[in-house]
């Protein structure tokens, strides 16, 4: 709890100090932080690994297992550390030399043989950062519990303002209101009383309406899906009417009946009529025409993010971030 | 835990590398060309029939569970649209599904009409924060496309399957819309909702296209680029490995996913391995 309290009072002072830097020095301060932040994250996914034990407790538990590591190095063709038959396995669908590493750091005496959890362990793809990303992480679930009082504080302004303006539709705003107040009082009651009218009012607002609510609206999508797809299956244009042959044949190739349909034509690999059975006919435009149309699409998405991500991160752009070009 | 492999630290240095040159090539002030992409020329057709309507528009950057590339390319999007409308003195209304989100797309979207010269028809009200569960936001967002029945709705960013909810409610109001997400499983459901769809790296070269800023245009051809040299790889890396047996295996290495550590590249292939 005084962690948690010196915690808020540091994230506060630090809000402060923040808010007295003055505005010339703003963009630099930016740039300055998401470049370190980048390079955090940058240097872990660059920085080799390989086959090494995952933290130092790890590495305690296992010398505590098989003894004190050997002083000296072990020469590859001296190694004859005892395998169960699953870590042998596990450890032959590695790369040779991350098999090599891993051997290399046992004791030749294990007094146990390996097990596949213990190859697990030591082939942690891991350097010296990975352990710290989950202190980065931390930093930004503070950052975002912050973000969350500012959101709800936009949308408990924006529909007390509503209430207080008597606009159209202030009692949806008021209803909104009870129900954050309503929710958040049932939630937190139900931590500090685990019985009682909190669990009943907490159990009656998730489980019985909210998780309700959001069932109902993805069941809606179905219908959705029906209007969407009467509206593109009309036959417009040559790319409309591929659209819907395409379509066609893969939702028959994946239905019975469709199947059904050619079902008269022979089964039999060796024969080529069988590429004409609509089951066949459907997976080939999955896997031949759509997955690799995909695919491309994504690879292009991928360099865009790097462009876009290494913009941001070098701060390349000038003038702030969303303005003109200065 | 992903980590670079030898082969992907080498293609992701030399990638950034030309992208980089490029961008600062432009800031230099060589002068590059993009051709004419029809989704994102529909911005402007969308907004000028909000215009003569005289009914609003609404801008949705989707879902993101937190500030990431994909969202800050939507904001950056919907900042072009927002200082467009302000121009013209419509309003945009932009509900917001991540809190972290917030401030940030409150000072674009406030900004926008700055630049547009309009700061004082920006009200705080029309960027603001909805919910940060799936379908309650896309309940949140199909109310306010049936109360305000906007003429024009631009959905970019992270979408799932609440994609269809907001789609096809703003097309029963009439909307134009205008759509684009790099999320490939929901593209098929915007081209059956929407008017236009901008697909695949299209929409990182939205701003590019809509700013003409040499800094963006210059990362996009540094895109082509990579794509360009990419594609050479792959055909010369196939012509290699069919017929010509030294490089074999350093193209093996390259053009695989296993995990082959940095200055291994070259290794010999191990029995056994």
């Amino acid at each position: 709890m005084g962690m948690l309290f010196l915690g808020l009072l540091l994230g506060l002072v630090a809000l402060f100090i923040l808010t007295l830097v003055p505005n010339r020095l703003r963009k630099p301060l930016i740039a300055a932080v998401t470049l370190l932040s980048g390079c955090f994250y940058a240097v872990e996914f660059f920085l080799p690994t390989g086959a090494v034990v995952a933290n130092n407790k790890q590495k305690a538990e296992l010398i505590k297992k098989f003894g004190e590591q050997p002083s000296t190095p072990v020469a590859e063709s001296e190694i004859t550390v005892k395998l169960e038959p699953d870590a042998l396995k596990k450890l032959q669908e590695l790369p040779p030399s991350d098999a090599r590493l891993v051997l290399k750091q046992l004791p030749t005496d294990a007094p146990k043989p390996l097990t596949a959890d213990d190859v697990e362990k030591l082939t942690a793809q891991e350097n010296f950062l990975t352990p710290r990303l989950q202190t980065a992480s931390d930093v930004s679930n503070v950052l975002q519990a912050f973000a969350i009082g500012l959101g709800i504080w936009s949308l408990v302004s924006v529909h007390l303002r509503n209430i207080a303006m008597k606009r159209s539709g202030w009692g949806n705003s008021a209803t909104l209101i009870a129900a954050i107040v309503l929710m958040a009082l049932a939630h937190i009651g139900k931590e500090y009383v685990k019985e009682g009218p909190f669990k009943t009012l907490d159990d009656l607002l998730y489980n019985g309406l909210m998780k309700n609510l959001d069932a109902t609206m993805f069941s809606i999508i179905a219908f959705y899906i029906v209007s969407a797809a009467y509206r593109a299956f009309r036959i417009r244009s040559l790319e409309a009417t591929i659209l819907l042959v395409a379509a066609a044949l893969v939702m028959l190739g994946n239905v019975p009946i469709g199947q059904a349909l050619t079902n008269w034509i022979p089964n039999d690999k060796l024969s080529v009529l069988t590429n004409l059975r609509l089951e066949n006919i459907g997976q080939w435009i999955l896997k031949k025409a759509s997955s690799p149309a995909t695919q491309a699409i994504d690879f292009g998405l991928g360099v865009g993010a790097l462009a876009t991500s290494l913009r941001l991160w070098l701060s390349l752009e000038r003038g702030s971030y969303f303005e003109e070009e200065l | 835990m992903n980590h670079a492999t030898g082969p992907a630290f080498i293609l992701l240095l030399a990638m950034s590398v030309v992208i980089v040159m490029t961008v600062v090539s432009a800031q230099r002030g060589k002068q590059y060309f993009i051709r004419r992409i029809p989704g994102l020329s529909a911005i402007d057709e969308a907004v000028g029939r909000a215009v003569e309507m005289g009914r609003g528009i609404l801008l949705s950057t989707g879902l993101s569970d937190g500030i990431d590339i994909i969202t800050l390319q939507a904001l950056a999007i919907c900042a072009n649209v927002a200082a467009s409308a302000a121009r013209y003195g419509t309003r945009v209304q932009m509900p917001v599904y991540n809190s972290a989100m917030l401030p940030i797309a409150e000072d674009t979207i406030s900004n926008a009409y700055n630049q547009a010269g309009r700061g004082d028809a920006y009200s705080p009200d029309d960027v603001r924060y909805l919910s940060n569960q799936q379908f309650a936001y896309a309940a949140g967002v199909a109310g306010m496309i049936q109360r305000e029945k906007f003429a024009a709705t631009f959905l970019f960013g992270t979408f799932f399957a609440e994609s269809l909810i907001m789609a096809e409610n703003a097309n029963m109001v009439g909307a134009i819309q205008v759509a684009g997400t790099p999320s490939t499983t929901q593209v098929p459901f915007f081209i059956a909702a929407c008017d236009y769809v901008i697909i695949g790296d299209e929409y990182y070269a939205a701003t590019a296209y809509l700013t003409r800023q040499p800094t963006l245009l210059g990362s996009m051809v540094g895109q082509d680029r990579v794509k360009i040299g990419i594609l050479a790889m792959v055909v010369v890396g196939a012509l290699c490995t069919s017929f010509v047996k030294p490089l074999q295996h350093l193209f093996g290495n390259l053009l695989s996913d296993q995990n082959v550590p940095i200055g291994k590249l070259l290794d010999a292939p191990e029995e056994g391995g």
